[in-house]
C-alpha cells in the first residue's frame, strides 16, 4: 500500500489588484518544493452574479459584501484549496483573508467582527503581500467591492495602505 | 465609537419609530396564516405595515436559489449567504420602514438562522457574529408545534426540498423521514433559544382564531425594546450609509 502523501503548503497572497496577485502567487509557489496551484477570488461566481444583479435598488454595505466574500472563500476552501492540499499540492490563495480584512478595516468595520467572521479559514503557512502596479487586468475584490459600495476613493486608498508589503513586515 | 450626534438621533427617533415583530417557528406551524391575519388586523387599527420574509432579498435570493437547486452549499456557505440576504433586507427594507414609523412583521428572523445553522453544526457564537451587529425585534412570537405535527402538516401539502428537509446533513434519502429528524433537532434549538431570547410562545396546535386573539393581546400588552439600550450598534452601522436620515425631523 502506498504511503500517505504529505499535505501541501498553503500560502496566502494578498493585495489590491488581480494581476499583481497572480504574479505574486507564481513567485510564492516557486519558492516551494513540489507542484502547486493558485486559488483566485470569486471561484464560486457569487460576485459575478451580484454584478449582473446590480440594477436592484438599495444600498450595499461593506458587511454584506464581506459576508459574500466569506461565502466565496468557504467555497474555495472546500472545492479548491483543501482538496489540493490533501493531494500533496501547494496552494497560493490569492487573495486570502488579509485582503478582505483590509477592505473591512478601511470601511470602518471592527477588527473583532472581521477576525471572528474568517475564523473558519485555516492559517496559512506563509503570508505574502504584493505591491499595487499599473499592470492591466481584471478588477479584484477590493476594486469591485469599492465600485459596488460607491466609494469615492477613500476606502480603496486606506485598503491599499493596509495591504502594503511594508505593513506586513512591520507586524 | 458611536458619536453623540448618532446617539441623540436614535434617542429622538424612539417615540416616532415603528415596531418590529418577528414570527418564528418550524415549517408547518401556521406562521404565515397568523402573519396574514395579524397584518390585516394591524391595518384595521390604522398601522402602516411592511412584511419581510426569510431569504427574500431581490439582490441575494437569486444567488442562494441557484446554489440550492444545485445542492451545492456547505453549512458555512448556507449560513453566510443567508446572513448576507438578511443584512441586505435589514438595511434596505426593515430599518427604513421602522425609522419611518411602520410596523414590520418578519416572517422568520435571525432565530431561524440560529436554530438551523446550529443544527447544521455551526458554532452559535460564529453564527451570531455573522448576523452582528444584532438588531433585536421588539417582540418574538414563537409558534410551538411538535415535530410530529410539523411533519404531518408538511407531508399533507408537499415534499420538503433538499435543504428544508435537512438532507444535506442527515444522509437520509427519503425527504419526509429526513425532515422528521431535522425538524426535531431544529425544534430543540428553538426551545433553547426561546428561553435565552424571551420569546412569546404560542401553542400552534390550538385553533387558528384562538391563536390570533392571543397574538392581538400579546401585541397590545407587549413592551418595545429600547433602541438606545439594545440596538444602538446596529442602527449606527446602518446610519453610516444613510445620511438622508441624519436630519432628525
Amino acid at each position: 500500500m502506498p504511503g500517505k502523501k504529505a499535505r501541501g503548503v498553503l500560502v496566502a497572497v494578498d493585495g489590491l489588484r488581480t494581476a499583481d496577485l497572480a504574479a505574486g502567487a507564481k513567485t510564492a509557489l516557486r519558492t516551494l518544493a513540489g507542484k502547486g496551484g493558485v486559488s483566485t477570488w470569486d471561484a464560486s461566481g457569487i460576485f459575478f452574479e451580484l454584478e449582473r444583479n446590480q440594477a436592484q435598488p438599495g444600498i450595499r454595505s461593506a458587511r454584506m459584501l464581506l459576508l459574500l466574500y466569506a461565502a466565496d472563500l468557504a467555497f474555495r476552501l472546500r472545492w479548491e484549496i483543501e482538496p489540493a492540499l490533501d493531494a500533496g499540492m501547494n496552494v497560493a490563495a490569492a487573495p486570502y483573508v488579509d485582503t478582505a480584512v483590509a477592505f473591512g478595516r478601511a470601511a470602518g468595520l471592527p477588527a473583532k467582527w472581521l477576525r471572528d467572521l474568517f475564523e473558519f479559514a485555516p492559517a496559512a503557512t506563509g503570508r505574502h503581500r504584493v505591491e499595487a502596479s499599473t499592470r492591466r487586468g481584471a478588477a479584484g475584490f477590493i476594486d469591485t467591492a469599492c465600485t459596488i459600495l460607491g466609494d469615492t476613493g477613500t476606502v480603496r486608498a486606506r485598503a491599499a495602505e493596509l495591504l502594503a508589503p511594508a505593513n506586513l513586515r512591520a507586524k | 465609537m458611536i458619536s453623540k450626534k448618532i446617539r441623540k438621533l436614535v434617542e429622538e427617533r424612539e417615540h416616532k419609530r415603528g415596531i418590529l415583530v418577528a414570527f418564528e417557528g418550524p415549517d408547518g406551524s401556521g406562521k404565515t396564516t397568523q402573519r396574514k391575519l395579524f397584518k390585516d388586523w394591524l391595518k384595521q387599527q390604522g398601522h402602516q405595515v411592511v412584511t419581510t420574509k426569510w431569504n427574500s432579498s431581490k439582490l441575494i435570493k437569486p444567488l442562494v436559489k441557484a446554489r440550492k437547486s444545485l445542492r451545492a452549499l456547505s453549512p458555512s456557505e448556507f449560513c453566510l449567504l443567508h446572513a448576507a440576504d438578511f443584512r441586505h433586507r435589514l438595511e434596505n427594507d426593515i430599518l427604513p420602514a421602522l425609522w419611518e414609523g411602520k410596523v414590520v412583521i418578519a416572517d422568520r428572523y435571525l432565530f431561524t438562522a440560529l436554530a438551523r445553522d446550529v443544527v447544521r453544526g455551526m458554532e452559535l457564537h460564529w453564527v451570531l457574529n455573522a448576523y452582528a451587529p444584532l438588531f433585536w425585534p421588539d417582540m418574538v412570537f414563537y409558534f410551538s408545534v411538535s415535530p410530529e405535527t410539523s411533519g404531518r402538516r408538511i407531508a399533507a401539502e408537499r415534499t420538503p426540498s433538499f435543504y428544508e428537509s435537512g438532507q444535506d446533513i442527515t444522509d437520509i434519502d427519503n425527504p419526509h423521514e429526513s425532515y422528521q429528524k431535522f425538524i426535531g433537532d431544529v425544534i430543540g434549538e428553538y426551545n433553547a433559544l426561546s428561553h435565552i431570547f424571551d420569546f412569546m410562545t404560542l401553542d400552534a396546535e390550538k385553533p387558528i382564531y384562538d391563536q390570533h386573539r392571543e397574538i392581538r393581546q400579546l401585541f397590545q400588552s407587549g413592551k418595545r425594546r429600547s433602541w438606545s439600550e439594545f440596538n444602538l450598534d446596529a442602527i449606527a452601522d446602518w446610519l453610516a450609509y444613510r445620511p438622508e436620515y441624519h436630519d432628525a425631523r
